[in-house]
């Protein structure tokens, strides 16, 4: 595993390709997570629905833990973390998991990020049942709107010309006072949302009803994390949605043997 | 600068739990899984105990505060600003529509058995959708619009106050929208009726003459009526006491015409009433401020919290202040609170709204505000100023009704009012132009029949607000520049021009410069200091005595050009400390323009004519002994009056928005005249008035010093339906109280009813009172008539020939005396004629002849005895009544004029 940024931890399959990369697979859900502690109004259940606008709080500053439970024991080399605190509030973290019983061992050394921006942590897939996300505050109680543990989807072709880097393409709407008189009254932004699009082709049929078209089923209406060009730039990470589910995927080939392409346009928070 | 849009409301929610005592709901018992703490889902109704649960709302962005806990859902939201209409109603109410999108959610926060729930909470269901079915309905619950930027602490954004009034989906397109209004929707017709329609009922038919009746349910009376009041019963009003059940009737037919037919009055509302009728408990206000008034309906009929939004000294102390008159009405049936209110304003002249922001109704009086602020091309935003003419709001004429007759009658019946005042505007202008008149009708239950004067000051209000055509400007500002609503302000842009072009004075004269502080003369600094600093005046006068002055020299002003003084004054620390600002000539010495203390805080304008020579301005404090003061003055200038085209406006709605307040504002020419003197004006016909009374019911409790001018108008009769009282009644004032009367009609006793014949003839009795006082009072009579009224003629018999009491014995009546109303004539007896009733101008002739002369005495003319019955041989004879008195207390009264004045004068 290959430490980039503070954002992004890549095992050497990925760095290989540096291609982008999508966390949408999670093995999650409200019964499978726990914490040690939790708000009424931001309760641990908050952690498994994709929503940003809701969190999970802690209710301690002391050391503690989220519990996973991977009933099944599915490969799972990464997880994603959007909407925390762990940067501003000085939280330490560390994921480990459980072999044999009662022994917890680390996938990961503790990290502390320097900001609060999203997290793609990947490693070496493991298939183990118990995981466990280790927090070691500094002082604020920790925070998370949501957590995705699963199985990375690196894409087969990069992506260069024309992207824009969802976490550099800020849209603001601002309103700017000028006077009758021409003078400066000063200017409000009111709305700011991240935004791109992604489109990408030379991409083999099979792979793409193989990995893609589960990703996109998932889009339609769930969230993802999202790098762009994971090596190069690791800091730019992102979690976002397609807006109306709108996916387009085109044949580039005449006899339809060939390639494919795809595009979609994509909103997120950083 | 980055806004922060949140909406909080308010939902009804059971501070319980579920099971535990004593909430008695059981799983399998009462209900199949634990409800939600909702009216709609609770399973022990009877145990609910209303707590509230405040959800948040935001609009969504990227720089939402992590620690506002909210629900980022707010596609929308859409602000109706609400308008006032100064003088004329309530306006139009503020309405915030705010847009939601549907969505899923975990429950948390609004759920209290999340873990209880067996099923995936977040994909179960939206989360609109599952609230509705929840809470479905949410009408009249609080909605709160929060703005701020990202940085301030939560609780100091700005907070907008709304009662819920509508909502609608969650629709197909997962859009979920919440209707709010400003609280003042509150006193709308469905919602807030006064009086409330009662339920009480005639347990029996009553007769014209019947004086009690009782009520049915049984109990119906302690659970729904006062011990005393105003109700009616069909058309009929009446004033009531109660006993349980049992009603008397104290006054009947009080609706009712009282026709005089002779000595007797008949009322025509005075009916029978049949079983089961409705005895409706009417609301009486007699002689009340208007402040209280409102705040009566307000509290008592409406579902305003009253404790939070009305601040009853505050209002009070604005009517008090500027309005000084006193109203009256009876409220005879279930009326819309809304109507009441509006009308109120109407007559009145108020100005009432919502102030959202601090959960208040404001209550001011319709009155020149000092202009707070100017507003011109400097900050008012580009392309924003739109400018309309209402012409449809021009007045040319305002016709008030007041008097009503019949309070059951409905309000713009116009043969429902004694009177009608029109007032026309008057000026110039507007007749060179012939402009086509515009007439504008108001009907008052609040102004009675004797206040005048309220509704010439409420005519007055109209044509002087809308005799020109008052502009609508519109306009929007950036969030630093804030807008009061109500408020006035000093309007200029290079859209207004006056003849010559100029969008604001040029600088003919001068403008002082604050920044250059040589530009002035400090005199007398042992007194005080002043300081030009900072482009500023600071002006500290010191306790005692005239002292500190400072003087700046201008451009000598041009001898009777109008000129307009312009001053903004920030502070000024005390209430009671006064400055004054003059224009000094060595010619002609110091013309001052300006002078007070703290309410010159703000911004001045003044209007002056130029003396000779003027050519200098000193700001100087007022006269010595003043207490110590400190004043800031901002600016100060002067400008030619024809040359200046700013329009003075009034704020009568804002918005504020993510980025800037858009702003409605109206010309106001209005200058209200202050309220000094307490006139009472009798311009209808009346019997035995009291005019304490008559002021109290429109005047607030007189105070030494106060002046009270009452005048009776010409071809207007003040009279007395009896000889034993006064026609006109000055009643007890306080000392130090200076009443004139100016008397253009007449005054008129009763005239005394003529003597009846008998074998023992009575005398005829005397003639009433006209003016009775014990307070001093001035009279001017020079065109008016004080008369007493006429004694009665005495009554008497003749005996032809034989034996008193004879068949030839010959009986006559006295005739009535002269007064208003005039005596009836004695019962007559035997002798043609018939004695006759006087009128209010001659006694009437008495009855029977003896053959040799009439027998009976006839009745006194105007302020004159009645007449003895004939004397003399076999004649048997009665006095004639006595004269009634002109005044009575002539040593209280001093007379400019005495003019007609007709019987005695007595103390």
């Amino acid at each position: 595993m290959i430490e980039i940024s503070n954002n992004l931890y890549l095992n050497s399959s990925v760095v290989d390709a540096g291609n982008p990369i999508i966390g949408y697979q999670s093995v999650l859900s409200a019964t499978t997570i726990s914490a040690d502690y939790e708000s009424t109004t931001r309760p641990t259940l908050n952690l498994a629905n994709e929503s940003t606008a809701f969190f999970w709080e802690s209710t301690s500053a002391a050391e503690q833990f989220i519990y996973f439970t991977n009933a099944a024991g599915a490969q799972i080399d990464y997880i994603g973390i959007a909407r925390h605190n762990f940067g501003s509030g000085g939280v330490q973290y560390q994921l480990q998991y459980e072999n044999p019983a009662d022994t917890w061992n680390d996938v990961f050394s503790l990290r502390l990020p320097a900001d609060d921006a999203s997290i793609i942590h990947h490693f070496d897939a493991l298939g183990f049942t118990s995981f466990r996300l280790r927090l070691i505050p500094s002082a604020q109680f920790p925070r998370i709107a949501h957590i995705k543990l699963g199985k990375l989807l690196a894409l087969q072709r990069g992506i260069y010309v024309g992207h824009s880097p969802v976490t550099l393409n800020r849209e603001p709407e601002v309103i700017n006072n000028v006077s009758e008189k021409g003078q400066f009254l000063g200017s409000v932004q009111v709305r700011e949302f991240l935004s791109t699009s992604v489109s990408t082709d030379k991409i083999t049929p099979d792979w793409y009803r193989t990995y893609i078209t589960p990703f996109r089923l998932h889009a339609r209406t769930g969230a993802f994390f999202w790098a762009w060009k994971p090596i190069k730039y690791p800091l730019e990470v992102g979690y976002g949605w397609i807006p109306g589910g709108k996916f387009n995927v085109t044949n580039e080939s005449p006899q339809g043997g060939g390639f494919v392409q795809f595009s979609f346009n994509m909103k997120a928070i950083a | 600068m980055r806004a922060l849009t949140y909406v909080e409301i308010d939902l009804k929610q059971c501070t319980l739990t579920y099971g535990t005592a004593p909430c008695a709901a059981a799983l399998g018992v009462t209900g199949a899984s634990k409800c939600y703490n909702s009216p709609k889902t609770c399973q022990d109704t009877e145990n609910f105990d209303a707590g509230t649960l405040t959800v948040r709302f935001a609009k969504p962005t990227d720089y939402l505060p992590d620690d506002i806990e909210c629900i980022p859902n707010i596609a929308s939201v859409s602000v109706r600003p609400q308008i006032i209409h100064p003088g004329e109603s309530m306006g139009e109410r503020e309405s915030v529509t705010v847009s939601f999108d549907d969505h899923l959610h975990s429950d948390a926060g609004i759920d209290k058995y999340l873990t209880d729930r067996p099923f995936d909470i977040y994909n179960t269901g939206t989360f609109w959708s599952k609230l509705k079915a929840r809470w479905p309905f949410i009408q009249g619950r609080e909605l709160r619009l929060i703005r701020g930027v990202e940085g301030d602490a939560f609780e100091d954004m700005e907070v907008r106050h709304y009662v819920i009034e509508s909502t609608t989906g969650p629709d197909a397109n997962g859009s979920f929208t919440i209707t709010a209004k400003d609280i003042l929707k509150l006193l709308d017709g469905k919602k807030a009726k006064a009086p409330l329609a009662s339920e009480g009922r005639l347990a029996a038919a009553i007769t014209a003459s019947d004086t009690e009746l009782t009520l049915e349910p049984a109990g119906i009376g302690d659970l729904k009526y006062p011990a005393a009041g105003v109700a009616s019963i069909n058309e009929e009003v009446v004033r009531f006491t109660r006993s349980g059940d049992t009603v008397t009737l104290t006054e009947r037919g009080i609706n009712g015409a009282t026709v005089l037919s002779g000595a007797t009055s008949v009322n025509l509302k005075i009916t029978p009433h049949d079983e089961g009728e409705t005895f409706q408990l009417a609301i009486e206000y007699d002689g009340e401020d208007a402040a209280d008034i409102l705040d009566d309906l307000i509290s008592n009929y409406t579902d305003v919290d009253a404790a939070t939004y009305i601040d009853l000294p505050a209002w009070k102390l604005e009517t008090e202040t500027y309005i000084g008159r006193l109203f009256s009405a009876i409220i005879a049936k279930p009326t819309d609170v809304r109507d009441l209110v509006n009308e109120l304003i109407n007559s009145v002249g108020l100005v009432m709204y919502s102030d959202i922001i601090n959960k208040r109704i404001v209550l001011l009086a319709l009155r020149q505000f000092s202009a707070l602020s100017e507003i011109n091309d400097d900050v008012m935003i580009k392309g924003s100023l739109k400018i309309k003419e209402q012409q449809e709001k021009r007045v040319s004429q305002a016709w008030l009704y007041y008097g009503m007759r019949d309070p059951l009658e409905d309000l713009e019946e116009r043969k429902n009012y004694k009177s009608i005042l029109a007032t026309a505007f008057s000026d110039s202008v507007a007749a060179l132009e012939e402009r086509p008149e515009s007439i504008r009708e108001v009907f008052s239950r609040w102004i009675t029949v004797f206040n005048r004067p309220a509704a010439d000051a409420a005519n007055d209000m109209i044509v002087r607000r809308y005799g020109n055509a008052p502009r609508l400007f519109t306009f929007q500002l950036p969030l630093d520049i804030v807008p009061i609503l109500a408020s006035s302000a000093q309007l200029s842009s290079r859209s207004l021009q006056d003849a010559h072009g100029f969008t604001e004075s040029p600088e003919l004269v001068t403008d002082h410069d604050f920044n250059d502080a040589s530009a002035w003369a400090i005199n007398d600094p042992a007194s005080g200091s002043i300081s030009v600093e900072g482009g500023k005046l600071i002006f500290q006068g010191a306790t005692g005595g005239v002292g500190v002055r400072a003087t700046g020299s201008m451009m000598p002003l041009i001898q009777g050009e109008e000129y307009i003084l312009s001053v903004y004054i920030s502070e000024f620390s005390e209430e009671s400390g006064n400055i004054f600002i003059a224009y000094s000539s060595p010619v002609a010495g110091p013309q001052v323009l300006l002078t007070g203390g703290a309410e010159l805080k703000g911004l001045n304008k003044i209007d002056f004519t130029a003396g000779q020579g003027f050519d200098a301005v000193f700001v100087r404090r007022g006269p010595t002994g003043q207490p110590a003061v400190t004043m800031t003055m901002d600016s100060l200038s002067i400008k030619q009056k024809n040359y200046d085209a700013s329009i003075p406006v009034q704020i009568i709605s804002v918005d504020k928005g993510e980025a800037r307040y858009s702003v409605q504002a109206e010309e106001m020419t209005f200058v209200q005249e202050a309220v000094t003197d307490r006139v009472i004006i009798i311009d209808q016909d009346a019997f035995n008035i009291n005019i304490r009374e008559i002021h109290d019911s429109i005047y607030n409790t007189p105070e030494s010093g106060d002046n009270v001018i009452v005048t009776i108008e010409s071809h207007v009769t003040v009279g007395s339906t009896t000889f034993i009282n006064p026609a006109l009644d000055l009643g007890d004032w306080p000392d130090g109280v200076v009443i004139t009367l100016n008397v253009k009609g007449r005054i008129q006793g009763a005239g005394g009813k003529g003597g009846n014949a008998s074998i023992s003839p009575s005398p005829g009795m005397p003639g009433g009172t006209a003016i009775y006082t014990r307070a001093p009072i001035t009279v001017d009579n020079a065109t008016g008539e004080i008369f007493g009224g006429g004694g009665g003629g005495g009554a008497g018999w003749f005996e032809y020939g034989g034996t008193v009491g004879g068949p030839l014995l010959y009986l006559g009546a006295g005739g009535g005396g002269a007064g208003t109303a005039a005596g009836a004539a004695g019962i007559n007896g035997n002798s043609a004629p018939q004695a006759r009733a006087g009128n209010a101008n001659s006694g009437g002739n008495g009855g029977g002849d003896s053959g040799v002369k009439r027998i009976g005495g006839d009745g006194g003319d105007p302020g004159q005895p009645g007449n003895a019955a004939a004397t003399g041989f076999n004649y048997g004879s009665a006095a004639g009544g006595a004269a009634g008195n002109a005044v009575d207390g002539e040593s209280y009264v001093t007379y400019t004029n005495e003019g007609d004045i007709r019987g005695p004068r007595v103390n």
